[in-house]
């Protein structure tokens, strides 16, 4: 289940680019994956900073016109946009077991 | 020799996993992922392998103490690897069905297996029947080797996918270092299950000097592992460099 930034971005995205739903949330997945992300527990954080420095790229390779345009409008629209609560990571997690070596 | 370099192997992986295991435990409040795997790890290693390495040995001498000292190991490594099934499912798949449905039945299957592993070993009258692998124990060693195989490959998704957070920032070099040196414990156990499994299948003897050199370092390669991704101080700046270098 995707988080709702993520529905979020893919609306924008479907919006700015004219394509359908569909393309869309499937090339925030595609730019996601190549972040190391996933759509189920990416956080609005995580999100900005793939759509910032990846998307762009993804966006040019398939020849969408203005794709920093768009990249902000939908850094714009995150802005403000709150997650939920949230489990512990992976990460969270294996960060905590080492804690006392720091 | 053989029998001295693995007793020495396998004395300091149990080591490792005493101090890992019981600086866990210390810190992990009930339910904790710290709290199962620092169980895990002082069941399998620390208290099932010194007792079945003990069952082992008695076998030479009293067939009812050995019967009893590895029927308690057996079970023994069962609840640990139930607590590092736990801690895989708690850890990777909190809210994922496929994960519910892996854990339930690696915890169905070693439960199973367990049971009917030491219903067979309480029947041995003699030594000979040690250096036969039963049906039972055949599946126990199949259902821990899919419990390392899902836990290793687990840790190892975490650190490609931290290996590709660290170029935007996203992520803990020593963080995602530990992953890799957890998945690393895992695969090598994997690795240490597959000679006894191997010799089963074959009719060879599980308590042979060639299958315990090879359980030993094997073990060895984990303790070492186990440092690194709970003890040591990680070399985060070259997790970094290697990250940035295949951007």
């Amino acid at each position: 289940m995707p988080n709702p930034c993520f529905d979020i971005a893919a609306k924008v995205l479907e919006d700015e680019c004219g394509g359908d739903a569909l393309t869309a949330r499937g090339t925030l997945r595609i730019t996601l994956k190549s972040a190391g992300l996933d759509a189920g527990s990416v956080d609005s954080h995580q999100l900005g900073v793939a759509v910032d420095k990846v998307l762009e790229a993804e966006l040019s390779s398939r020849g969408i016109d203005g794709p920093r345009r768009v990249c902000d409008q939908i850094l714009e629209t995150l802005t403000g946009v709150e997650d939920g609560p949230k489990d512990d990571s992976p990460e969270d997690i294996f960060a905590r077991l080492a804690r006392h070596d720091r | 020799m053989m029998a001295v370099v693995a007793l020495a192997a396998t004395i300091l992986f149990i080591l490792v996993s005493w101090v890992v295991s019981l600086r866990l435990l210390r810190r992990g409040s009930s339910g904790s992922p710290e709290q199962f795997l620092g169980m895990g790890l002082l069941l399998i290693v620390g208290v099932g392998l010194p007792l079945i390495t003990i069952g082992r040995v008695a076998a030479l001498t009293s067939v009812s103490s050995a019967k009893v000292v590895t029927a308690i190991g057996t079970l023994t490594m069962t609840a640990g690897w139930l607590y590092v099934t736990r801690f895989t499912w708690r850890v990777f798949r909190p809210s994922d069905k496929l994960g519910s449905i892996g854990a339930c039945a690696l915890t169905g299957a070693l439960v199973i297996s367990s049971v009917i592993a030491v219903l067979q070993l309480l029947q041995f009258t003699d030594a000979a029947q040690f250096t036969r692998t039963t049906a039972g124990m055949l599946a126990v060693l199949l259902s821990s080797a899919a419990l390392y195989v899902w836990a290793g490959t687990e840790a190892m998704r975490c650190y490609l996918q931290g290996k590709k957070r660290l170029r935007l920032g996203l992520a803990d070099p020593e963080v995602t270092q530990r992953f890799f040196y957890w998945s690393m414990v895992m695969f090598f156990s994997f690795l240490s299950v597959l000679a006894p499994v191997f010799v089963g299948f074959t009719g060879g003897d599980p308590n042979g000097p060639p299958v315990q050199l090879h359980i030993a370092l094997t073990g060895c390669v984990c303790a070492f592992s186990l440092y690194r991704a709970f003890l040591a101080p990680v070399d985060s700046a070259a997790v970094a460099s290697d990250s940035a270098s295949a951007n």
